[in-house]
């Protein structure tokens, strides 16, 4: 899948978990830009994130991400290697 | 070999200097494990007493090793229910059978780090996260690191790893000062204020006899309060000085401590206090455990509960593992509790309010100096579970009284609000240009001065003392 497409589908994820339209799904993206985006609201994020796109994370994956460019490279990773 | 001593000083500086002869990991890993092994023998010589110890590192090598190998996931289940099982044995948390205790006394000392670095790498494993496959060699000096062993940091194998490379962290001047500032203000905060405390906590715990209302209120009040401050002290100062020693190793340790005192919530304070080990917990429990109550209970409207659950699950264990006895279990009940509240108080906030007026009362100066009162006190609380026993927990109630408690909890509260909040206003004095307008406040010769000033004392200090090397409180975990 492109990158394209996985940065649409995680503003799709963003706006639904933060309940916030204004939300775009870039690469330096941080958590921290994000109203609401605490510890469990990233596990919310992650949950989704393994739904839509089948994938699965190790803990260490979900705790070490820095931006959104690092999750949608890992998903990018994922998919390709399934 | 006591950490922090002038010994262990000694000792670290000559592993720092033999390591720091050749960049290369060929040199620099077999010397590591040397430093690493001798340090646990200054532990202990006898073999039986270090069977045990090296029992579990065995164990976590070959259950690392299968989990390399092997993605099963119940044997990745058993290995990790057999290690924790395992861990508990040997530490002789007392829901354990006593059949099951070994009878002889054996070395203990940091093998809660070393149970916390083995179950991280097993998890890793099986979850194909570490960056190469585990060598003998990386898993001894990982699991025994000698500035770590003691209590922590808890370091991460993937961290660790990136010292042992041909580039390992640089070790220039400007390095090398800023970890000699670190090892001196660990040993002033172990080696002088934490004593002080200590033995000021000490003599209120003596407390006994006819007191008045305003004695008794002050007493408890003091008893209450003394306690967090002298485990900061002591603990912050010890990771001060095991993080400035670990820099001329050229290894680069993960903080523990970020002020926690100014924490807006139990919450936040987690991400103060401890931190490493708060992340492992968040990490390998608290995450796996919302992401499978997730998968189990797949609906929007219970996943807020799903997140307070699991706060209160994980650091219940945090407390549970301070200790082996009811008291901790206790902890454990006030800690979940603490965070498993605050998530709870949270939501119901951004639900009443919105996130943007709930946002803006938390910027109110008046409702974070209070959060911050409130959290140091339920810290406080806490804490009695940690440093008293039940019998002693029955005298005070007995000597201070339902009124003399009830009045010293609202004093904690009042002058931790107060008092919480002088660093944020010189920070905003800081900020509005008050240092400014005084630049010898940072400058080198106030530092020099500061840093001497330190050094004299701690030195004198140290040497009038005579005194053993300082206690450590969470050497016993």
């Amino acid at each position: 899948m492109p990158l394209d497409s996985i940065y649409a589908k995680l503003t799709d994820i963003l706006r639904e978990v933060f309940d916030d339209d204004t939300i775009v799904a870039g690469p330096t993206l941080t958590a921290g830009q994000v109203d609401g985006w605490d510890s469990f609201a990233h596990l919310r994020v992650m949950f989704t994130v393994e739904q839509t796109f089948g994938v699965s994370f190790s803990a260490q994956q979900m705790a070490g991400l820095k931006n959104v460019g690092e999750l949608a490279e890992l998903i990018e990773s994922k998919l390709a290697t399934r | 070999m006591n950490v922090p001593s002038y010994e262990f000083l000694a000792f670290a500086a000559i592993a720092a200097l033999v390591i720091n002869v050749s960049r290369s990991p060929g040199w620099r890993r077999p010397v590591w494990l040397v430093a690493n092994l001798a340090f646990v023998l200054s532990l202990s010589h006898d073999p039986a007493q270090l069977a045990p110890f090296a029992g579990l590192l065995a164990f976590g090598f070959g259950s690392v090793k299968l989990m390399e190998r092997s993605k099963r996931k119940a044997l990745f289940f058993l290995l990790v229910a057999a290690i924790v099982v395992a861990f508990c044995i040997l530490k002789r948390y007392t829901f354990i059978p006593h059949s099951f205790e070994l009878p002889y006394v054996y070395l203990t000392v940091g093998m809660s780090y070393v149970f916390f670095r083995i179950v991280h790498l097993v998890i890793d494993a099986y979850q194909d996260a570490l960056p190469d496959r585990v060598d003998l060699l990386s898993y001894l000096n990982f699991t025994l690191n000698f500035t770590t062993l003691v209590a922590g940091p808890i370091q991460l194998y993937q961290e660790y790893r990136r010292t042992e490379s041909t580039t390992p962290p640089p070790l220039d001047l400007r390095t090398a000062g800023e970890a000699l500032e670190r090892i001196l203000v660990g040993f002033f905060k172990v080696s002088v204020v934490s004593p002080l405390l200590g033995a000021a906590h000490e003599r209120l715990t003596a407390t006994g006899g006819s007191l008045s209302l305003e004695e008794r209120v002050v007493t408890a009040a003091l008893l209450l309060s003394v306690y967090p401050v002298y485990l900061y002290f002591n603990f912050s100062g010890y990771t001060d000085f095991v993080i400035g020693v670990a820099r001329f190793l050229r290894l680069v340790l993960p903080e523990n401590f970020n002020q926690p005192f100014s924490a807006l919530g139990f919450l936040d304070f987690w991400g103060r206090w401890h931190m490493t080990l708060a992340n492992w917990v968040k990490t390998y429990v608290y995450s796996p455990l919302v992401i499978a109550m997730m998968r189990r209970f797949p609906s929007p409207r219970v996943e807020p509960l799903l997140g307070v659950i699991a706060y209160f699950v994980a650091f219940f264990l945090v407390g549970v593992w301070h200790g082996q006895t009811s008291m901790f279990v206790f902890l454990g009940v006030l800690l979940g509790l603490g965070v498993s509240v605050n998530k709870l108080f949270q939501i119901a906030m951004i639900r009443r309010l919105g996130r943007a007026r709930y946002r803006a009362l938390c910027g109110q100066p008046l409702y974070r100096a209070t959060s911050r009162g409130l959290t140091f006190l339920w810290f406080a609380f806490s804490s009695v579970w940690f440093w008293s026993s039940w019998a002693q927990l029955g005298h005070f109630i007995a000597l201070f009284g339902g009124a003399g408690i009830t009045l010293a909890f609202v004093l904690v509260l009042v002058a931790a609000t107060a008092l919480l909040s002088v660093p944020s206003i010189l920070e905003r004095w800081v900020l509005a240009g008050g240092a400014v307008q005084r630049p010898w406040i940072g400058s080198l010769y106030a530092k020099t001065a500061w840093y001497t000033v330190l050094a004299v004392l701690t030195i004198s200090i140290t040497a009038v003392l005579n005194a053993p090397a300082p206690h450590i409180v969470y050497r016993a975990f």
